[in-house]
C-alpha cells in the first residue's frame, strides 16, 4: 500500500482495513540490489496510486513471512524468514527495518557436462572430492549457505508533491558480503493523478570464495588467483506511475545498470571434451571466466484493472544486457474476492532468456580450446547464462482481518526447460544433457500492526 | 511515364486515417486520472501497484537467482553470492 504523501483531502473514501504499508517491501536475502529496491518500490508505486491509506500514526507495521523453497533432484532447498517493520510519524516521515534469513542446503549444478561414464571432481575447498554418476549432470553436493540481509530506510516528504527515501544495507554469506546504498525522489504531477520517480543505488561486493579466486579457463581445481575480489554496481531507475481512470492503474520503468569488477561463479567450471567422442579430454575442465563489466537494461509496463470486484494484475518486461541475452517476463495475476472476505489469487509467469555469447555448454578440445594452449576470452557453462523458458503456476489465499491484520498462503511451481545444446559430440548425442530444472514453493505471511 | 510507387493520394488517404488515431490519445491524455473523491478503488489494497512487498522482495531473489534477467520493476542490482 502506497503511503500517502500528503494530508487525505476530506473527501477521499478510506477503506476500513487499510492493511500493510507497502513501502515496507521484504528484504531479499544476500542480494543487495534487491533490497535497495525495497527503498524505492514505495517511491515508484507513486502517490498517483492511492490517495488516502495512512496508517495510524506512531505505530509499527509489521509484514512477516517465511518461505519454503525446495528444487527437484536435490537440489537446492532454502527456507527463508523474512522480517519487516516500519514506522511512521504524524508528519508523514517513516523508517524501516528489515531482516531476512535465508538458509540454503543441497546441490547445485558446477557446469561440467554429464559424460556416459562416472565423473569426480574436486570440492571447492579442496578438501573432499564428489562423484557424478553416468549420465547425470555433474552437482555439487556441498552446497551450503546462510546469508543475512538487513536493511535501514528513511522516507519523507520534501514539500506538498513531493517525496524522498534513503537506505543503506547490508548482507553476508560465508563468501560473499555487500554493502550499498540508494537514494530516490518521487513527484506527484497531474492533481496527483501522475508520478515521477527516480532513484540512484550504488552497491560494492566482496566475493571471497573457499579456496580463492580460481585463474580464469585454466584446469579447475588446481592453484587460485587470490583470495578475494570485488564488484561494484551502479543502478538508475525512473518509473511513471499513471492513473487511467478509476479502474485502472498503470506503471512504467525503465532500469539501467552496471556492473564492474569479478562477475564469474568461482564454483563454476566447463567440460573440454573431444569434438568426436564427446568425452572429456585434455585439461578436462577449466574454471570458467566472464567479463569484468555487465550492462544491463529493463523495460517494465504494469497494468493493474478493477473489476466489480476482483483485480486482475498484468505485467511486461523486457530485458537486454551486452553480454547478449534479452529477455521477456510476462506475469499475470487474478484477485478473486471470495465470500468471508477471503481472496485467491491464480498466478501464472511466463518467462524466456536468450542465451549469453559465451555461453558453452562444454569446449571442444583444439577448437574451442586448446589443452595448456589456447583459451577463449569467454566462457561460461551456467545454466542461467543459457537459453531456456520457464514456467510458474501458483495459487494465493488470504483473509484480511479486522485492525490491520491480514495472513496469506501461497504455493507455487516453478520449471525451467532448457533449450538442447546443438551439434552434441558423439556420446553426448544420446545424454540428457539440460535436465529440467523444476522447484515448489511455500509461503506463509502474516501482517500486522504493532 | 511517371511511376508511382506509393502515390500521392495514398498519403493524404493515410493521413486522414491516421488523424483520429492521433487525436484519440491526445484528447485520451487530457481525461487520464480522476478527482480525489474517485479514488476509493484506486485506494483498496489489492490495487497497489505491490500488494505483497515481502512476497515480491522474496520471489525477486529467488528469480535472480535463477534466471539472467532482473530490474525493471525495481532497482537490477550486480549480484550475490548465489550458487
Amino acid at each position: 500500500m502506497q503511503l500517502n504523501a500528503n494530508p487525505m483531502p476530506a473527501d477521499c473514501v478510506q477503506p476500513q482495513d487499510a492493511p500493510a504499508d507497502s513501502s515496507s517491501r521484504g528484504v531479499p536475502i544476500g542480494a543487495l540490489h534487491l533490497a535497495l529496491a525495497a527503498a524505492t518500490a514505495s517511491l515508484l508505486a507513486g502517490t498517483a496510486q492511492a490517495e488516502g491509506l495512512q496508517p495510524a500514526p506512531n505505530t509499527w507495521q509489521v509484514d512477516s513471512a517465511v518461505l519454503v523453497y525446495k528444487e527437484g533432484d536435490g537440489r537446492v532447498t532454502a527456507l527463508e524468514p523474512i522480517v519487516s517493520a516500519r514506522r511512521t510519524d504524524g508528519n508523514d516521515r517513516s523508517i524501516g527495518l528489515r531482516l531476512t534469513l535465508d538458509a540454503l542446503t543441497g546441490s547445485s549444478p558446477n557446469g561440467a557436462v554429464a559424460q556416459p561414464g562416472v565423473q569426480t571432481f574436486t570440492s571447492p575447498s579442496g578438501k573432499a572430492t564428489y562423484s557424478t554418476p553416468a549420465g547425470k549432470t555433474p552437482l555439487n553436493p556441498e552446497f551450503r549457505d546462510t546469508r543475512v540481509a538487513l536493511l535501514g530506510s528513511y522516507e519523507r516528504p520534501l514539500g506538498p508533491n513531493q517525496r524522498g527515501s534513503l537506505s543503506a544495507n547490508l548482507s553476508a554469506e560465508h563468501d560473499f558480503a555487500s554493502v550499498g546504498a540508494s537514494a530516490s525522489w518521487s513527484l506527484d504531477l497531474n492533481n496527483k493523478n501522475s508520478t515521477l520517480s527516480l532513484g540512484l543505488s550504488a552497491e560494492f561486493d566482496r566475493i571471497n570464495p573457499e579456496g580463492g579466486i580460481p585463474l580464469a579457463l585454466k584446469p579447475a581445481f588446481g592453484a587460485s588467483d587470490k583470495g578475494n575480489d570485488t564488484r561494484q554496481v551502479v543502478d538508475l531507475l525512473a518509473g511513471w506511475t499513471q492513473v487511467m481512470s478509476r479502474r485502472w492503474l498503470m506503471q512504467f520503468s525503465w532500469n539501467h545498470g552496471r556492473g564492474s569488477g569479478y562477475h564469474s561463479d568461482p564454483y563454476k567450471i566447463v567440460s573440454v571434451v573431444d569434438g568426436s567422442s564427446g568425452l572429456v579430454t585434455g585439461d578436462r575442465y577449466v574454471n570458467e571466466n566472464r567479463p569484468n563489466s555487465r550492462s544491463r537494461n529493463s523495460l517494465f509496463v504494469q497494468s493493474k484493472w478493477h473489476l466489480t470486484q476482483d483485480v486482475v494484475d498484468t505485467s511486461y518486461r523486457y530485458y537486454r544486457d551486452d553480454w547478449g541475452i534479452a529477455a521477456h517476463t510476462l506475469d499475470a495475476r487474478y484477485r478473486y474476492e471470495m465470500a468471508g472476505g477471503f481472496y485467491l489469487e491464480p498466478h501464472l509467469r511466463l518467462y524466456r532468456q536468450s542465451e549469453a555469447d559465451f555461453y558453452r555448454a562444454w569446449l571442444v578440445e583444439g577448437s574451442d580450446y586448446v589443452s595448456g594452449g589456447r583459451a577463449p576470452a569467454y566462457a561460461s557453462a551456467d545454466q542461467r547464462l543459457a537459453a531456456f523458458s520457464a514456467t510458474t503456476v501458483g495459487l494465493k489465499i488470504g483473509k484480511p482481518l479486522a485492525g490491520g491484520k491480514e495472513w496469506s498462503l501461497r504455493v507455487e511451481s516453478y520449471r525451467q526447460k532448457l533449450d538442447r545444446p546443438a551439434n552434441a559430440p558423439g556420446a553426448l548425442a544420446g545424454l540428457d544433457l539440460t535436465p529440467d530444472l523444476s522447484a515448489v514453493s511455500i509461503m506463509v505471511g502474516y501482517s500486522l500492526p504493532f | 511515364m511517371p511511376v508511382h510507387l506509393f502515390p500521392i493520394q495514398h498519403l493524404r488517404g493515410l493521413a486522414r486515417g491516421c488523424l483520429p488515431l492521433l487525436v484519440l490519445p491526445l484528447s485520451a491524455c487530457s481525461n487520464l486520472g480522476v478527482q480525489p473523491w474517485e479514488r476509493d478503488l484506486l485506494a483498496k489494497p489489492s490495487m497497489q501497484l505491490t500488494t505483497s512487498a515481502v512476497e515480491s522482495a522474496a520471489d525477486d531473489h529467488t528469480y535472480f537467482s535463477k534466471e539472467a534477467a532482473t530490474g525493471g520493476r525495481s532497482f537490477g542490482g550486480g549480484g550475490c553470492g548465489c550458487n
